[in-house]
């Protein structure tokens, strides 16, 4: 990433700062803030390395906006952007319209007898047969993949999407000479959905979840421990959604939280490369800029968070277990503490678990820290994932795990330490930024999940301010036995799923 | 609104409606090959360098000649376990616990292994501790300690991952795919078991490095706000040392027959990995083979694979194919997970696709597309000035030509349709494939 670094700048003002500093300057002054008149909010910065740029769009919303029932629905949509608009997917839209509508009538008629009591099975088949009649008639108007196949055939790479507990990203490399047709495709994705083949898509996202969760003993874990950490709410249930609800969704739940949602003003798109700064704005303004503003989403459910739980489950793995505790999010002071915490305990080879209980002890494999699971934008945990070695206890090993976090509470923490988990963590924010892809992301996730994209850059000063004293009064506050949540994987011969 | 897109279906028509085609024609921006810096040291470290001052960081890797594929094989794991020590257990002046201390203090992430036909050895750190942390590194990659205990440790964390990828689906059809494919006892299908790995002791390792890893079989990418001579005389203050040369192993032959083999694992989903042998990196049909693939499995949704068996039948989360290149010859694979009730729907259809291509089943049009992605792929190679360094280290350690930047172009456009017929006739084989899955009881 070469920055054209602004040469004017008084030398003396260069000699005297820090190199680091100045770097994060530079850049910080790269970052072209552009705001539609309906209140999207684009972030621009034109880099030259290669003649291509990395463009996304960040959109304020994901599993924490979902409701009891419509679980999975954020991740749903997510798969129904790529399924193409009036322009995008179709032969013939005027006649593919009617036929669709039918099919969303059929569906929801079919998913309603379902979902009841005594459920009328002859119905059932023959709505299936009346479906599966429409899919067909549809098919002959359809260009399958089209959003794929028009980036790809034009030099996209890193095409995709993700959806998690806070916010849906869809994302593509282009060559630089296709910045419009970024424009044009993205918007029909974000603003212009037609909801093509959503039982098709919901059936691949359900083998997605039997992937992810019940075949995947990692996924399984992290699944059930926020079943137990909060009682309800969006935090409660992993983000692919419980597997009866997007076996359930419909075509109307799809519209409902699309409608509600993909607005401008909830949206933060960014775009890192080889770009002309006039050009794009003109893009932008022609593809993004006449959507009607919208009415500002509603305020999601809000978490409420279990203390003192423990849950032991099963899996064909060997055993693993998750030490949490819940704590305050951004812009608490102690969330940035918390990040110190995690290095100074589950840095590789130095943090204290890792050499404790792996180097030392040998009684864990596998350590691994997360400040701030599942999300950002509401109160979330501190956990410890731990793996033990052959033959010991998860009893024994949580012990261990208990005995050594004490470090933090101790205020033993050396300057030494402190300095070098603002070494470690300087340094793993310049990786970050140093490709176009890397630096988009910090940015949006600043933007959408703090507030401002101009945080991303103070992050390293915050670091620096942590002190051994501020570690410690963590303890008191969140390391307690009443906000702690243990969830034990043990290796068992009978199949357990989610 | 539709202001841009008449201009992209003229593309798109302009491309369908011709055969040949030149770059130009194409639409795709001009990329030029990065300017790297290259030297030959007097002690044989060959080094690719760019200087970046963007960012105050230094990036580093250095590629080592040799591989699991050379380990005795009646001491199978040794370059494994030796790749894991090469700075996690010391050098002359720090044990392990200092060596990863003063690193890491330094602000500095590192990671070494050996794979099966070279090793690598990589450092990010920040530059104003970046002499400092390269002499720390270097003196650790080429005098190293293998420190008796770290040594044993990293043994048993062996023996504990063998047993955990075991138990998962993914890793055991992948692993026992590759040892299906090249036998058991082939270099190229070295998985080491418990037992071997326990056997290995330190003087093992010792041997290993001393006859197989210096200056001279090694090359450096490195980029960052570092100068050039600094790093050369850092590095030129590691003498010459006479290494062994590899031994030879044996080639691999050519066979092909039918085969299945299933793992029984408690799951709901059946995972696959289906395929043969295939060729080496040097091979001339290689660009043609990429097209095919790319045509079946290798371009997402404008595939077969994925298009039919997931967006058409939903049948599928993931699908897709490719092919491995090594020095001597690679294989070709696909690879998926469905639930179990549509196994065997999921394998005879990826095995019909295989045979349309067979039966010569593809387009003009099919061949464009992948000619034109394999193309535009060219433009990502570099993204940054470690991405530069990287790349031409990574050109050179596989021996392809200087000019690969533009030979890849040419080698590309000039695929017929006739050449990807003919590959998919020569080279795949769908009535003797080599299939392994694990999943439920069927």
């Amino acid at each position: 990433m070469t920055k054209k670094i602004l040469k004017v700048l008084l030398i003396a003002l260069i000699l005297l700062m820090p190199k680091s500093i100045f770097a994060s300057q530079s850049l910080e002054k790269n970052v072209i803030e552009y705001r539609l008149s309906n209140g999207m909010l684009w972030l621009l910065i034109p880099e030259r390395e290669s003649p291509t740029f990395f463009g996304a769009i960040a959109v304020r919303t994901g599993g924490i906006d979902e409701k009891d029932g419509k679980t999975g629905i954020a991740h749903m949509f997510e798969h129904m952007a790529f399924k193409g608009s009036e322009r995008l997917g179709t032969t013939d839209f005027k006649k593919e319209k009617p036929i669709l509508e039918k099919i969303f009538r059929v569906s929801e008629e079919m998913t309603e007898e379902i979902l009841k009591s005594k459920p009328d099975q002859k119905m059932i088949k023959e709505l299936k047969q009346k479906l599966a009649n429409l899919e067909t008639q549809a098919k002959k108007l359809q260009k399958p993949n089209d959003v794929f196949k028009t980036l790809q055939r034009n030099g996209a790479q890193d095409l995709n999407a993700y959806t998690t507990k806070d916010m849906t990203l869809f994302h593509t490399s282009l060559p630089k000479d296709r910045i419009e047709l970024f424009g044009d495709v993205f918007s029909q994705m974000v603003f212009h959905p037609v909801f093509r083949d959503f039982y098709t898509e919901r059936s691949v996202v359900s083998t997605e979840r039997s992937s992810r969760v019940e075949n995947n003993p990692s996924g399984l874990i992290y699944d059930k421990l926020l079943n137990i950490a909060f009682a309800n709410g969006p935090y409660s249930f992993s983000t692919i959604g419980l597997k009866n609800d997007i076996d359930r969704l419909t075509v109307k739940d799809a519209k409902e939280f699309f409608s509600t949602y993909y607005i401008p003003i909830n949206m933060v798109g960014v775009i890192v490369g080889d770009i002309d700064i006039g050009r794009t704005k003109r893009m932008l303004n022609l593809y993004f800029g006449s959507r009607p503003k919208g009415k500002k989403p509603p305020k999601p459910g809000q978490s409420e968070p279990m203390g003192d739980k423990s849950l032991t489950i099963e899996s064909f793995a060997s055993p693993a277990m998750i030490l949490a505790y819940h704590k305050p999010t951004y812009p608490s002071s102690d969330a940035t503490t918390f990040d110190v915490l995690a290095y100074l305990l589950c840095d590789e080879d130095v943090g204290y678990l890792e050499k404790s209980l792996i180097k030392e002890k040998k009684i864990a494999s596998y350590i691994y820290c997360s400040d701030s699971y599942p999300g950002l934008r509401q109160q979330n945990l501190f956990l410890i994932y731990a793996q033990p070695r052959d033959g010991i206890s998860l009893k024994r090993l949580e012990a261990s795990i208990k005995k050594e976090i004490e470090i933090g509470r101790s205020k033993e923490i050396t300057r030494e330490d402190l300095k070098r988990i603002q070494n470690r963590i300087n340094l793993g924010y310049y990786l970050a930024m140093s490709d176009n892809t890397g630096l988009a992301q910090v940015l949006v996730n600043s933007q959408v999940l703090k507030g401002s994209w101009k945080d991303a850059f103070q992050y390293p000063k915050e670091i620096a301010r942590v002190t051994p004293d501020q570690i410690s009064s963590l303890y008191p506050k969140y390391i307690t036995k009443e906000n702690s949540v243990v969830i034990y994987r043990n290796k068992g011969s009978k199949r357990r799923g989610g | 609104m539709a202001l841009f897109i008449p201009l992209i279906i003229l593309i798109t028509t302009l491309l369908c409606s011709q055969v040949g085609f030149t770059k130009e024609e194409l639409s795709i921006p001009k990329v030029s090959p990065p300017k790297v810096k290259e030297d030959m040291l007097p002690n044989g470290i060959k080094l690719f360098f760019l200087e970046d001052k963007s960012l105050p960081i230094v990036n580093l890797t250095t590629y080592i000649k040799v591989g699991s594929i050379y380990d005795n094989p009646k001491k199978r794991g040794v370059a494994f376990i030796t790749g894991m020590n090469l700075i996690s257990g010391g050098n002359e002046s720090f044990d392990p616990e200092a060596i990863s201390r003063e690193l890491k203090n330094l602000g500095a992430e590192y990671q070494t292994s050996i794979g099966n036909e070279y090793g690598d050895a990589s450092i990010s750190i920040l530059s104003k501790n970046a002499f400092v942390g390269l002499k720390i590194f270097f003196d650790a990659l080429l005098n190293p300690r293998f420190d008796e205990k770290e040594f044993k440790l990293s043994k048993s964390l062996t023996i504990e991952q063998i047993k955990r990828d075991e138990e998962l689906p993914k890793s055991i059809v992948s692993k026992n795919f590759i040892i299906e494919t090249y036998g058991k006892d082939s270099p190229w299908a070295n998985f080491p078991t418990v037992r071997e790995i326990r056997k290995i002791k330190r003087k093992d390792v010792v041997a290993f490095h001393k006859n197989y890893i210096g200056p001279s079989n090694m090359i450096i990418a490195i980029s960052g706000d570092i100068k050039r001579d600094e790093i050369i005389k850092l590095l030129n203050d590691y003498p010459k040392v006479e290494l062994q040369s590899l031994p030879t192993i044996e080639k691999v032959k050519p066979e092909f027959q039918k085969r299945s083999k299933y793992i029984k694992k408690d799951v709901t989903n059946t995972f696959f990995q289906l395929g043969h042998l295939g060729v080496d990196r040097h091979n001339p049909d290689k660009y043609a083979l990429e097209v095919l693939n790319y045509i079946l499995g290798g371009g997402g949704f404008e595939s077969r694979l994925l298009s039919d068996i997931r967006s058409e039948r939903g049948l599928v989360y993931s699908v897709y194919s490719y092919f491995t290149y090594y020095k001597d010859l690679g294989y070709f694979s696909v690879v998926g997970e469905t639930g179990k009730k549509n196994e065997e729907e999921v394998l005879t259809l990826v095995k019909k696709h295989l045979e349309d291509l067979i039966e010569g089943k593809i387009s003009k049009d099919d061949v464009l597309r992948a000619k034109r992605a394999l193309l535009f792929n060219q433009l990502y190679w570099v993204e940054n000035s470690f991405s530069a360094v990287d790349l031409m280290a990574r050109l050179d350690l596989l021996e392809f030509p200087k000019d690969y930047w533009k030979t890849y172009q040419k080698n590309v456009l000039s695929i017929t349709l006739k050449d990807v017929k003919d590959v998919a006739k020569e080279y795949l084989r769908p009535d003797n494939l080599i299939t392994v899955t694990a999943g439920p009881e069927k």
